[in-house]
């Protein structure tokens, strides 16, 4: 049985590294095309 | 045909989730043929000129990875089973995060453009043809699978008949594949990746909200503490095995290796590879499994999903009979009808993740949490047919038909190659639409053969194991096809990790009694996994 406490912080982290990497993709993609432009 | 969308195209929901899904496929065709200006030689179309940086290596990793069976597939699992669906499922990215550590940045050093090519560097021509074949049978049979998963998840979440879905959806993959190859792959798996982990990520958090957090969707009624339970009703030994077949199931196959073809240099493909695995190990297991439960939580869900469960018992009702009126063993006939009724629950259970968008978004978000279902399936389909245009170009022509073929030549085999293969594929899977029947096939294949070449080549390569290495290729999808249709897959035990056992046990035996012992060769000396120092 895994408890419902572990659970949670298990979502708290697979929602946070969403938004790390998709801020990370973000800042990456506006570096580009800056460089380009 | 289309008289039954059309009519409803009146309500606006409908209205706004097909909108959604045709500004995506154009954007996905706009990308894919702006790709098709950058494409000058045969390294552009096949290894994207190997120039990626390691977060867009990362991204079309995990879009390739995730495709409908990891996304639609497992919300319905975990619906169906809990949280045990979701802990086996950590098995594929632990697979990713290995391959990256470990693997990806020899493969990368080597400068190579196909798995059979690792292959003959280290053991030799009969491996080489064996890895082709295999490779192939992979590549067609995943290709033919996602292709069938494109109508299946657009007919199951959309309405629209699977064989136009087919066409439609198969069209703008091959087209986008032909023009742009693998750069025009790789800039789609990035709009997808992000539509998903947006999509998945979002709808995961806000349902969680909805409910009041873990503690209040725990105590909902319909979901109870067995759904936290780690084994579920599987048995331990069923459990473990599946556990192996997943984790061996997909190393190492040709859309992975060709992200770490692709990366900038060795670091890059390392942490691309291996940052796609921590990601996903952090976020999916996760996130499908707190949508698994706000399935379960939903009542409209329920009634949908008992729904189908009644019309799929109902249809499939004349054929059972019959089977079962030949089974004269009792305890058989029961497994036999346990195993109809859990094949109808999970069939039925993937109707889940598309019920529970519609019952709670708006539609228009409810539109992009669609989109980034067939996100998911599109991306393993595009990355199957650039792999095996490759394949055939680099494995095929190249070696066996025209070895002096100019670029200009090599481009054209390997554009005629992806339209072939994408029509071929799509028309198979018109015929043949059981995905899991076809994945579990292909997945149990690919281990026996292909993974114990990998890790002996990255670990322990010694020249004179290569027909110890050749042996465990043939012998271990020879077991596998044995364990399967002979046998039947007794004690729990899937195909592919039974056949990956007894080939490994080939290897150690073939070790023993084929060829000469040596010294081995330090790994990377000559920046090539060792291989080309021997061969030398």
């Amino acid at each position: 049985m895994i408890p419902v406490w572990l659970v949670s912080i298990l979502h708290v982290v697979s929602v946070a590294s969403a938004v790390v990497i998709l801020v990370a993709m973000g800042v990456m993609a506006w570096r580009g095309w800056r460089a380009r432009h | 045909m289309f008289d039954p969308l059309l009519a409803e195209l009146s309500f606006t929901g409908r209205t706004w989730e097909l909108t959604t899904l045709a500004v995506y496929l154009g954007g996905l065709l706009w990308i894919g043929l702006r790709s098709a200006r950058e494409i000058h030689t045969v390294d552009d179309y096949t290894v994207a000129g190997r120039g990626m940086p390691w977060i867009i290596v990362l991204a079309t990793t995990a879009a390739t990875m995730v495709g409908g069976g990891a996304s639609i597939g497992y919300v319905g699992k975990c619906y169906s089973i809990g949280i045990a669906a979701a802990v086996i499922t950590c098995a594929w990215h632990l697979q990713l995060i290995f391959t990256g550590v470990f693997l990806a940045p020899r493969l990368r050093g080597m400068g190579l453009v196909t798995v059979a090519q690792y292959v003959d560097r280290h053991y030799g021509e009969v491996a080489r043809r064996i890895a082709v074949v295999s490779g192939a049978v992979f590549l067609v049979g995943a290709l033919v699978a996602q292709m069938a998963a494109i109508g299946t998840v657009t007919e199951l979440v959309l309405g629209i008949p699977g064989q136009w879905a087919v066409l439609l959806g198969g069209a703008v993959v091959v087209l986008y594949s032909t023009v742009g190859g693998i750069r025009a792959v790789v800039k789609t798996d990035v709009l997808q990746f992000v539509v998903l982990v947006a999509g998945i990520g979002g709808a995961s958090a806000w349902l969680l909200w909805k409910h009041g957090g873990w503690s209040g969707l725990a105590a909902h009624p319909e979901v109870g503490p067995e759904s936290f339970n780690l084994t579920s009703h599987w048995s331990t030994t069923r459990l473990v095995t599946l556990f192996g077949a997943f984790l061996l199931g997909e190393m190492m196959v040709p859309p992975y290796a060709v992200r770490c073809f692709i990366a900038r240099d060795e670091s890059a493909a390392r942490r691309g590879v291996a940052g796609g695995g921590v990601f996903l190990l952090l976020f999916l297991p996760v996130a499908t499994f707190t949508l698994g439960m706000a399935s379960r939580a939903e009542p409209r869900v329920q009634q949908e999903v008992q729904r189908e469960y009644q019309e799929l018992q109902a249809s499939n009702r004349v054929t059972r009979e019959k089977q079962l009126a030949e089974i004269e063993d009792p305890a058989a006939r029961a497994v036999r009808v346990a195993e109809f009724e859990s094949a109808d629950r999970g069939q039925a259970g993937q109707l889940a993740f598309p019920v529970l968008m519609r019952t709670t978004f708006p539609p228009w978000l409810a539109g992009v949490m669609i989109a980034a279902v067939i996100a998911a399936v599109m991306s393993s389909a595009d990355s199957c047919l650039s792999c095996l245009a490759t394949s055939v170009m680099e494995d095929v022509y190249r070696v066996h038909i025209d070895p002096q073929a100019d670029d200009r030549r090599l481009l054209q085999v390997a554009r005629w190659t992806t339209v072939l293969a994408g029509v071929l594929s799509a028309i198979c899977a018109l015929i043949w639409s059981n995905i899991a029947d076809i994945l579990e096939f292909i997945y149990d294949f690919w281990a026996p053969s292909m993974v114990l070449p990998f890790i002996v080549g990255a670990f322990c390569y010694r020249r004179h194991q290569a027909k110890a290495v050749v042996a465990s290729m043939i012998a271990g999808p020879l077991a596998t096809a044995v364990w399967r249709f002979a046998l039947e897959a007794p004690l729990d035990i899937s195909p592919g990790f039974f056949g990956a056992g007894f080939a490994a046990i080939v290897y150690l035996l073939g070790c023993l009694f084929l060829g000469r012992p040596s010294e081995p060769v330090p790994a990377g000396a000559d920046g090539s996994d060792g291989a080309g120092e021997e061969q030398s």
